[in-house]
């Protein structure tokens, strides 16, 4: 309260002084909006902001016993350590494929379950529908992990089970062989995540506006053609806004989707840049490096992004700024 | 006026939230210098008494969601040494990265458990408490009953730097092989002594229908990821990878010594002939654990003591099969005849406390309570009535029911030496006491010396951890040498590769520390 009248008090003085200023009149008018902006501000300065100063470690030998202040610097050595590592182009290429996959393959899916799911003139059927794809976004990665493997097991897996029975043949093994891995990361993926994913497109089918519709009705538009015309259109802004932020992440696969599903076998085409920094950062301790590698994955991403946004509004006029 | 009042009365409101938020932040910090305050007045107003904190690892086990110092047993032993343990149970399985979060947080406690000094960050960096004075003046039972193999393991240039825990049972080679004898007894096999005998009993597990349910489903040997839980088949030519091994005078990483060539063959073959389970890349601690109980899995790997406990599952998970397991001693591999089984570890456990803490002394004086007898007999059976039961003038104990009271914590942490006088009060089940007994009996009778049981992990392993065993180099190396993806001759190509990278630098640290810290003493 104490502050708050003096604030006040400060205020009143002020106005005194430049009694002219428009912009400060304004402020001064609605000063509580302000005031009410305050803890968001907060929140992010301490919450967002501050914790970015601890990248400086990716510049210095950090000890965890001696601090971030009294560690020493050493310059770009870590970032030498990363593009000399032996593994680092299996490292890239491992992450940028996945992630082109999951651009191909993953990002659509929801969009065509939304659209999908659009189409439906049950409305019982849907929101079942909907409720249904959706739940397995709850479920944590090392429990969608344990499902694959009952489904994928040699031993006891239930599609290997009903392929040996069927075809006679020898299972085939999935989990211990790279040719498979990028393609269980995806699928798995998919599965989790597509329902989730239709939320925001569904929100924004529901925003298209129903005259539109109307309108190329009575133009003689089939299903078909109000498709193509209206809906797609009008579903573009969302689905460029997410791409581009999808793009902002390429370098990042996430740790705990792909750590479960990786072992010696299939390493050479399933590790990535998240599941390295967790061995290396988390059991290694190199908390220098690992936040090396992460800064050098946030400054890819930050340039796909703006380049991409700026493609992005060049080609359709739609961006994120 | 009221529109005035109305808006000031938004403000406040704002502020307070603000503030409500603020003070939520702040509270942890403040809190937890108000409970540990407490901590101490209340333990004062009971006996002038005195309290350390330490971090150790649950060892999986459930206890009491209350605060540690309300745990009875925790109460127990401040009754009884005036020392009240404020203990911060960690999940065992994330027991290393939480460790590693609480120090980088500046969480540090006055002592915490782990398995080694060699892996011991504070250790390396100077933060450990060197014990040497305060052994003599508090701890007299600690330096007569822990065996001097244990300390030598803890002392670096004749400064102790933690208190050993002895292994388990004092059988230094802690893993060994076991075998369902009832299956052994059904095809008229003898324990194997050489490899190629091993060879020819697991495919007559494979081969041979043991479980008699008419299907070739048996798994003959299973390990675990990582090529884990596989050390005694390393072991048959007296290498062990997650261990060092001494080759042309130099400290070398088991995985480099040449015996591993062998010892990959003969896993090679094994997974050819479908000997070895086939999903040993993928099988977590737990599926290993459900094959073994599932009556399918006819030899593994695991701890010299566990035999008991092992016989007692399947016993219980099999009812309707006559079900016997046997510990075997490590067979010994083609072309060698050198040590077999694990290589010797000479500490179960070890207790590490920060130079910067005020309660040293009440640290040593609780665990020298704790190996007296009287210590030793509550930290090994805990409180009568529960786990720990009289019938007449007979005490009996029954480890699986320490679960019921979530007092199995207690054992791991507190229960640091086995005492004869302390375990010859106890009667326990024969039948499972046996089988522990003669997991025990193989273990000492074989085991590989380990010269560098107290060193700390080369500074090259550590920047750069692809070098080590569960480093990527040699994991892949060798799993696609097992299941066939690359011919043999690949470990060879494997070692250059791991020299190139810096694997030669890792042979020079270990070779210099052995000679300045193991050789200068000998000689």
């Amino acid at each position: 309260m104490h502050a708050t009248k003096a604030a006040a008090a400060t205020a009143s003085r002020s106005r005194q002084r430049s009694p002219g200023s428009a912009g400060w009149q304004y402020f001064v008018r609605h000063h509580p909006f302000y005031v009410m902006l305050v803890p968001g501000i907060v929140y992010f300065l301490v919450m967002k902001y501050m914790p970015l100063l601890g990248t400086v470690i990716a510049f210095k030998d950090y000890n965890i016993f001696k601090g971030i202040l009294a560690s020493e610097w050493v310059g770009l050595q870590w970032f030498h350590q990363l593009f000399t590592y032996p593994k680092f182009l299996r490292l890239l290429e491992n992450t940028l494929l996945i992630s082109l996959y999951q651009i191909v393959f993953a990002f659509p899916a929801p969009i065509v379950l939304a659209l999908l799911m659009n189409e439906l003139r049950m409305m019982t059927v849907k929101r079942i529908v909907q409720t249904l794809v959706y739940l397995p976004h709850f479920l944590s990665w090392t429990i969608v992990a344990g499902l694959v493997y009952m489904l994928l097991s040699t031993q006891t897996g239930l599609l290997n089970g009903l392929y040996v029975s069927w075809t006679g043949n020898a299972p085939i093994e999935l989990l211990q062989s790279a040719d498979s891995i990028r393609t269980i990361i995806v699928s798995s993926g998919i599965w989790k995540e597509v329902g989730w994913g239709t939320i925001i497109f569904l929100a924004a089918l529901t925003g298209i506006d129903p005259s539109l519709y109307e309108a190329a009705r009575i133009d003689g538009a089939g299903r078909w053609r109000q498709f193509l015309s209206v809906t797609l259109p009008g579903l573009l802004p969302a689905i460029m806004v997410l791409l581009l932020l999808k793009l902002g992440n390429v370098m990042d696969l996430g740790f705990e989707q792909i750590y479960p599903f990786i072992n010696p076998l299939n390493a050479e085409k399933g590790d990535v840049f998240d599941t390295y920094t967790y061995v290396a950062g988390i059991k290694g301790g190199q908390y220098s490096f690992t936040t090396a590698v992460g800064l050098f994955k946030s400054v890819v991403g930050f340039l796909v992004l703006v380049l991409a946004n700026k493609a992005s509004k060049a080609a359709t006029g739609e961006g994120l700024y | 006026m009221t529109q005035a009042w109305k808006k000031w009365a938004g403000c406040a409101l704002t502020l307070g939230m603000a503030l409500v938020v603020g003070a939520c932040a702040a509270e942890n910090e403040p809190a937890g210098a108000a409970r540990e305050a407490s901590g101490t007045e209340a333990g004062q107003s009971e006996a002038g008494e005195t309290q350390f904190r330490m971090f150790a690892s649950d060892f999986n086990n459930s206890y009491p969601a209350t605060a540690a110092k309300d745990y009875p047993e925790i109460q127990y032993m401040a009754e009884q040494t005036g020392i009240t343990v404020d203990l911060v149970l960690i999940p065992h399985g994330q027991y290393h990265d939480q460790l590693r979060i609480k120090f980088a947080s500046n969480d540090i406690p006055d002592v915490y458990q782990s398995w080694s000094i060699a892996d011991s960050e504070p250790v390396q960096n100077g933060l450990a408490l060197e014990l040497n004075e305060l052994l003599d003046e508090y701890g007299p039972n600690l330096k007569a009953r822990i065996p001097q193999s244990s300390w030598d393991a803890v002392t670096i240039n004749g400064k102790i730097m933690a208190i050993p825990a002895p292994p388990n049972a004092n059988a230094p080679a802690e893993r060994i092989l076991y075998v369902r004898k009832d299956w052994m007894e059904k095809l008229g096999l003898e324990a194997p002594t050489t490899s190629d005998e091993l060879l020819e009993v697991l495919r007559a597990f494979k081969n041979g229908d043991p479980n008699g349910n008419g299907e070739a489903d048996e798994i003959a040997f299973s390990g675990r990821e990582k090529i884990s839980w596989m050390d005694n088949i390393f072991g048959m030519w007296g290498i062990n990878p997650n261990a060092y091994a001494q080759h042309e005078g130099q400290i070398v990483p088991g995985f480099i010594h040449p015996n591993t060539k062998q010892a990959l063959a003969f896993l090679h073959t094994m997974y050819d002939e479908g000997l070895l389970d086939s999903e040993f890349m993928t099988n977590t601690g737990t599926i290993w654990k459900q094959k073994i109980l599932s009556g399918k899995v006819g030899m593994f790997n695991h701890n010299q003591t566990l035999g008991g406990s092992w016989f007692r599952d399947l016993r219980d998970a099999l009812p309707e099969e006559e079900v016997e397991l046997m510990a075997i001693p490590t067979p010994q591999g083609t072309g060698y005849d050198g040590p077999v089984g694990r290589v010797e570890q000479p500490l179960g456990k070890v207790f590490i406390l920060f130079k910067q803490s005020a309660n040293a002394a009440a640290v040593i004086k609780l665990y020298d309570w704790l190996v007296t007898d009287e210590g030793n007999f509550f930290a090994a059976y805990g409180f009568e009535g529960q786990a720990l039961t009289r019938e007449g003038d007979q005490l009996f104990y029954e480890i699986g029911k320490e679960k019921d009271y979530q007092s199995a914590w207690r054992k791991p942490i507190f229960d640091i030496i086995d005492l004869e006088q302390v375990d010859g009060q106890i009667t326990t089940d024969e039948v499972l006491q046996a089988h522990s007994r003669q997991g025990i009996e193989v273990s000492l009778q074989e085991g590989i010396p380990n010269p560098v049981a107290a060193m700390p992990v080369p500074p090259t392993l550590v920047s750069q951890s692809d070098l080590g065993w569960e480093g990527s180099l040699f994991q892949e190396a060798a799993a696609k040498i097992i299941v066939g993806d690359e011919p043999l001759e690949h470990y060879d190509e494997f070692v250059a590769t791991w020299m190139r990278q810096g694997g030669d630098k890792v042979i020079r640290e270990a070779t210099d520390w052995y000679e300045a810290n193991v050789q200068s003493d000998g000689a």
